[in-house]
């Protein structure tokens, strides 16, 4: 019936042909669709860009609009006479335009992607537009996550909140305008309008000098911003027991000079806030948390200045500090002199006990400028609001349920914190910045992945103790924030509703997760989860992969994803930690891995010690300890030499149970004992306590064992405590050294000074040469290499006689002697050179009496296992033809450790890969799942 | 496909660890490998073998019709044999005589099969046997049949006591796993770890000059509670895996989830001790006399009081309650505020703490 032309046919033919025809009048060049991805929502884009577009030299118009997940959708049109635009019509430079505003955007917007393609026919429009507009938002779809994380408040609203002429915004606690404020821990969903967040419960004030006003002037820094308010309108911050606002605020600012714990609701969570400067204070508030006996809190000081008189900054990190992110970041504390004479008020001792760093925020938002007005130059203490182990409490009633027993009073507002938000930390090694926890500041941000995996989406679930999850989509890989220890049903429900929370935020369907991965570790309740997510997506009958990962295998991939290699790659890494489930059910943590994206061989690794007791030994050290010494084997080892240390009062008391605890367990080494045992084996041989009980090649758990020995710490109060403390003991050595070399500097550079010269052959009598003097007794180091094992147990064990003959002044190898081995030791060359060597030291003055002794042995253990593992790895390396070797797992954090380790590699002309965006702990285990499961997909695919 | 990798079979696992028999989760997977073969795994519409429960039932005409035949099976085995406050002998007879008490039966009679290692002195034999003699006569039960053989020396330790037991039940009782219902509460009715505990200390060689023993007893007086009381849903004796692996058979198997307030337990300090010594964790090892019960809400008072006063079991309490929001989950109220998921016990402890 094509040609049948009714009347009404004819007369839509002819309006067609009439539009068509307008739409001519609007040329093609005349007219552009910009679209730009990447962070481009929630950042003064949208304001910066009308006013940039407003002011061109060309005048133009259309419409700027948020488009979801697409990001920010721009239509142009030329606005010149018909004369002037035949002139020009071929001269507007679009190119030139896109590469202005890519230089014209809000300093914490990112652009992934810009590109100027055509409108398409049906969306343009009939006449060329008078003016340039935001328009509403629509939802988009697009690969990307447009959502900034949360800004911390900028410099022009700092001014503000401190301009008594701002009258609606001068100390207003939660002032933001279009550049700053909460975004991620507030947004409900996108696209990104006042509307899909919490901030929906405050209608902007109306009237002339009002936040709508503001709103829509695009002269105001809060043009078109979504999340500001002011006190008209806005949240406000309440007391429980003070209804008058001034009054509750007179009071909080009054408790905490009286150095008492104030409870206080921020942007992602609630803190617990005292002051640092008051030992009473600090006590205190460790007793209350119950399970935070010696772990570090961070402290919030009003400026880096401030921040200065404590901690060492060395001007190029500076930068991390006062970013819009603003993490707690550790630094190395001042020496103690220095801090006390001119400092008013000094960092309590109990802040962070025995360690050597202490961890710094500055204020992040209104309030906390406020609290510093009043409060001068107090150093704070600053630490999530939570029970241990908890995730931190965001729900008003919850907070003060869960914190009634720990804080003396409440300062909370009435705005809902739609997702927690911990706040970073941050620990500089080697010059990287090494996330501990990518939280607040970073989160929604995403790691891109070097290749395009087949599956649209995998969910990663993580490891189980400081971790994180994680959501991919295409090959851009998004961690949840911080969801701390999933051990418990709070957490372990925050793990899930975080992963829930970024499917919606990134509009991911069920259907289209192609796989879920997950920790090997049988017991983890993040395999729980995963095995949960999967029995329910199998239910709706949608086909979904179960992905089984190594831990070790997530960290060394989490470190090639951080360096961006390509898919093909190899490298040899090192993955040091605490724990880690094993190829052979084993708890794995002192690795030499071969590794791929999709596979890995376990090419060394520390000699397996029995863990008689299990987890016992991680709580207790001296446990563990006495495992790895029980289990040694230089040949002269042998119970009776372990009675030094045995009797010695401190370390009995380093168990609950005392002598009943070594008892058992010395008699179950010994039930356990090869009878005639061999005596020139490197290894010892044991019936059958090697299937009896776990056997642990960690590196975390040898370092505690280490802090055991040199009467460093006794007891695991938090992760990483005793290698922390091992790290922080052998810092004061090369504090020492680091002096030395400053003191060379200066004499080189100017006159010399006698008092330095002093100064120098001291140090280097009492520190230098001492360190050097006892290392020689751990030389030369294969002798703790055995094939591919590294026998760390040895090395311990000679640190034991070591330690102990200096310390009480007697060669503990003669003791040997009068062991029924007596003969075979003395004809032992070895054996002889090594008690001539204790002989000789012990007549020594400079070396047994040297008050350092502890932290040189320290320093000499951390070094010479760094040496020995880089040694190994590089010999695989070179057998494997592998250039790059790296470094992942917690022990990562370990400065030292990796300083050696990288020394020695690049000293062998290798290359060295260390972690510099994603977190070397667990917190990045979850980027490293995804990694492994994306590559697999793709041989999946190839068959 | 070449022939190698065509004959491979597929397994869970390759090798047959203790861990596979001790109660945790690969104990679960190795019975349901083994069985999965089988074809008729109950009769009629009794409770089977895939049930996975304390024992079986096979639906009879017995007293006009109004009971079920009860049927239990269970292998004994222990070392060291003689441990404080029990024996093997004693153990065999209360763990068959427990098992049919937990479904709610009348134990009426038992076989046995005694296997006995080359080289036992006959003394120790006797000493077993005279204990196991004991506490049938004790229990109220006859042994209708057994066997024995001796194995040669090595081929298995020691002595290992085979037995089933038989036991009625009225039809309209049904007391099993599966009927955990939301609402109801959780009873324990006394300390938990005391077998374990006074086994392994025995066993390795502690001495921690106390009195510790093992709470080996039969569950004999809870035939008169269940009698009184109509609204029992299941009960258990938390046995290997202790009341950890109970508990989450019972969340499994109904489909539930279950909160235990971790102050309402008690472990005896010699029984923490131990454990803290081994590292293990006292709500995952062995009790051998005590039961799990769970009732509904509104008898749950009186059911507690009657155990307490008239049946002499002074340690008794309420340790929790079924829920239905998060199913097959096991969870704890700690003392420290927050809630631990109690997993099922693996069978053996895996290092965690990094």
């Amino acid at each position: 019936m094509a040609d049948n032309l009714t009347q009404d046919n004819l007369t839509q033919n002819i309006k067609k042909k009439r539009d068509n025809k307008k739409k001519k009048n609007i040329k093609k060049d005349f007219c552009k669709r910009i679209i730009i991805t990447g962070i481009v929502q929630g950042v003064g884009f949208r304001p910066t860009l009308f006013n940039f577009l407003r002011t061109y030299d060309i005048p133009l118009s259309g419409t700027i609009q948020n488009t979801g997940n697409l990001g920010v959708t721009i239509d142009l049109y030329l606005r010149l006479r018909k004369k002037k635009r035949r002139e020009n019509e071929n001269d507007f430079n679009w190119d030139k335009l896109v590469e202005e505003i890519k230089k014209a955007v809000p300093p914490m917007s990112y652009i992934e992607e810009i590109k100027a393609i055509e409108i398409p026919e049906h969306e343009l429009k009939e006449y060329i537009p008078t003016e340039l507009k935001i328009i509403q938002s629509n939802p988009g779809i697009g690969k990307g996550l447009t959502l900034p994380p949360d800004i911390s408040i900028c410099d022009d609203c700092v001014k503000e909140l401190n301009n008594p002429s701002m009258e609606r915004f001068y100390q207003y606690p939660f002032i933001a305008c279009a550049s700053c404020g909460p975004r991620f821990t507030i947004m409900k969903t996108l696209p990104y309008d006042r509307e899909n967040s919490t901030m929906d419960e405050f209608p902007f004030c109306k009237g002339l000098d009002s936040c709508e006003a503001d709103y829509y002037n695009f002269n105001n820094r809060r043009f078109h911003a979504q999340t500001f308010s002011c006190k008209k309108c806005g949240p406000h911050y309440f007391s429980i027991d003070e209804d008058n606002p001034e009054e509750a605020w007179q009071k909080l600012i009054k408790a905490l000079r009286k150095g008492k714990i104030a409870a206080v609701k921020g942007i992602g969570g609630v803190n617990l806030i005292t002051r640092a400067d008051i030992d009473e204070s600090v006590i205190e508030l460790r007793n209350r948390k119950k399970d935070r006996k010696y772990k570090p809190f961070a402290i919030m000081v009003p400026s880096v200045q401030i921040a200065r008189r404590y901690v060492e900054i060395p001007k190029e990190h500076e930068k991390i500090l006062t970013s819009f992110r603003k993490p707690i970041v550790l630094f190395r504390k001042k020496k103690t002199k220095i801090q006390n004479n001119n400092v008013k008020f000094r960092i309590s001792d109990f802040v962070a006990p025995s360690l050597e760093h202490i961890g710094i925020i500055l204020p992040y938002m209104g309030l906390h400028y406020m609290l510093f007005k009043e409060l001068g130059e107090i150093p704070l203490i600053f630490t999530s609001g939570n029970v241990s182990n908890l995730p931190m409490a965001i729900d008003n009633e919850k907070i003060i349920d869960e914190l009634k027993d720990l804080a003396d009073i409440f300062y909370l507002h009435n705005r809902t914190i739609w997702q927690r938000c911990d706040d970073s930390v941050m620990k500089i090694v080697c010059g990287k910045y090494n996330p501990i926890r990518r939280s607040r500041g970073f989160v929604p941000e995403y790691y891109r992945l070097p290749f395009n995996p087949p599956y649209s989406t995998i969910i990663a679930t993580g490891a189980e103790l400081n971790s994180t999850g994680a959501v991919s989509k295409g090959n851009r890989v998004f961690p949840t924030q911080h969801i701390g220890n999933v051990r418990s049903l709070e957490t372990y429900e925050f793990l899930d509703s975080a992963l829930k929370h970024l499917l919606t935020l990134l509009k991911i369907k069920e259907e289209e997760i192609g796989s879920i991965a997950h920790d090997a570790h049988p017991a983890f309740l993040s395999t729980r989860l995963a095995n949960e997510w999967v029995k329910k997506i199998e239910n709706k009958n949608l086909q979904i992969k179960r992905e089984k990962i190594y831990h070790h295998h997530a960290h060394a991939v989490s470190l090639m994803v951080d360096h961006y290699l390509q898919i093909e790659s190899k490298i040899i890494a090192i993955t040091v930690d605490g724990v880690g489930y094993g190829k052979d059910k084993q708890p794995w943590g002192g690795e030499i891995l071969l590794v791929t994206y999709k596979d890995f061989k376990r090419k060394g690794y520390l000699y397996p010690i029995p863990m008689i007791g299990g987890d016992r030994c991680a709580k207790y050290p001296a446990r563990m300890l006495l495992n790895t010494l029980l289990s040694s084997t230089q040949i002269y080892s042998k119970n009776m030499l372990l009675k030094k240390l045995i009797n010695n009062i401190n370390f009995i008391k380093a168990f609950p149970l005392a002598e009943q605890e070594i008892n058992h367990i010395i008699k179950t080494f010994d039930k356990n004992k090869i009878e005639n045992e061999p005596i020139n084996t490197k290894q010892i041989s044991f019936n059958d306590i090697k299937k009896k009980y776990p056997n642990t090649s960690s590196l975390g758990r040898w370092f505690d064992s280490c802090a055991a020995l040199l009467n460093i710490c006794y007891e695991r109060t938090y992760r990483g405590e005793p290698a922390m403390k091992l790290e922080g003991k052998a810092l004061q050595i090369i504090e020492k050294i680091e002096d030395l070399s400053n003191k060379k500097n200066i004499i080189r550079k100017s006159r010399i000074n006698q008092q330095h010269i002093d100064e120098i052959i001291i140090i280097k009598k009492e520190y230098l040469d001492v360190t050097s003097e006892l290392d020689y007794f751990f030389q030369p180091l294969n002798n703790y290499i055995d094939r591919n094992q590294i026998l760390a147990n040895n090395l311990l064990w000679d640190a034991y006689i070591l330690y102990f003959s200096i310390k009480y002044r007697k060669n503990l190898l003669s003791d040997a002697l009068e062991s029924e081995i007596q003969m075979k030791l003395e004809n032992n060359i070895d054996f002889k050179k090594r008690y001539q060597f204790i002989d000789t030291l012990i007549q020594n003055d400079k070396i047994c009496k040297n008050k350092k002794i502890e932290s040189i042995l320290a320093y000499l253990l951390i070094k010479n296992i760094a040496r020995l593992f880089a040694l190994q790895a590089i010999h695989i390396a070179l057998e494997e033809n592998i250039t790059k070797i790296g470094v992942s797992g917690g022990v990562a954090y370990n400065e030292i450790f990796i300083s050696i380790v990288k020394n020695e590699i690049l000293k062998n002309k290798l290359e060295f890969v260390q972690h510099s965006k994603i977190a070397p702990g667990d917190a990045g285990i979850s980027i490293g799942q995804i990694a492994i499961c994306a590559a697999r997909a793709i041989d999946l695919e190839k068959g | 496909m070449n022939g190698t990798e065509n004959s491979k079979k597929k397994y869970p696992f390759e090798i047959i660890e203790l861990a596979h028999g001790a109660g945790g989760k690969l104990q679960g997977e190795l019975i349901k490998f083994i069985t999965k073969s089988l074809t008729k795994k109950k009769v009629s519409n009794g409770i089977g073998v895939d049930d996975f429960d304390d024992g079986a039932t096979i639906p009879a005409e017995i007293n006009n019709g109004d009971k079920d035949l009860v049927i239990t099976a269970d292998g004994h085995t222990i070392s060291p044999l003689f441990f404080p406050g029990g024996d093997l002998g004693k153990l065999s007879i209360t763990g068959t005589v427990n098992d049919i008490i937990m479904m709610g039966g009348y134990p009426i009679a038992l076989t046995s099969i005694v296997l006995i290692e080359e080289g036992m002195s006959l003394d120790i034999v006797d000493k077993v046997m005279d204990s196991f003699n004991r506490t049938a006569k004790e229990a109220n039960i006859a042994v209708i049949a057994g066997d024995t053989k001796v194995m040669p020396r090595g081929s298995l330790h020691e002595m290992v006591i085979s037995t089933t037991g038989i036991g009625i039940r009225p039809k309209n009782r049904k007391i099993e796993d599966s009927q955990c219902k939301p609402g109801a509460k959780i009873i324990l009715t006394g300390s938990i770890g005391d077998h374990g505990a006074a086994l392994l200390a025995k066993r390795e060689g502690i001495n921690m000059e106390t009195k510790l023993k093992s709470d080996v007893a039969l569950l004999t007086p809870l035939l008169k509670f269940i009698e009184k009381f109509d609204g029992i849903f299941a009960m258990k004796d938390p046995t290997r895996g202790g009341i950890s692996g109970a508990l989450n058979d019972w969340a499994e198997k109904a489909n539930v989830s279950i909160y235990i307030d971790e102050e309402e337990l008690i472990i005896h300090p010699e029984v923490k001790g131990i454990c803290d010594l081994l590292g293990l964790d006292p709500l995952e090892i062995a009790n051998e006399g005590k039961a799990l019960i769970c009732i509904k809400n509104e008898q749950s008072k009186d059911a507690l009081n009657y155990l307490k006063n008239e049946l002499d079991y002074r340690e008794a309490r309420i340790i929790g309650q079924v829920q239905e929001d998060h199913p097959g989950l096991v969870i704890i109220n700690t003392s420290l505020g927050g809630k631990r998921i109690l997993e099922m016990p693996l069978g053996e402890p895996i290092p965690r703490i990094c």
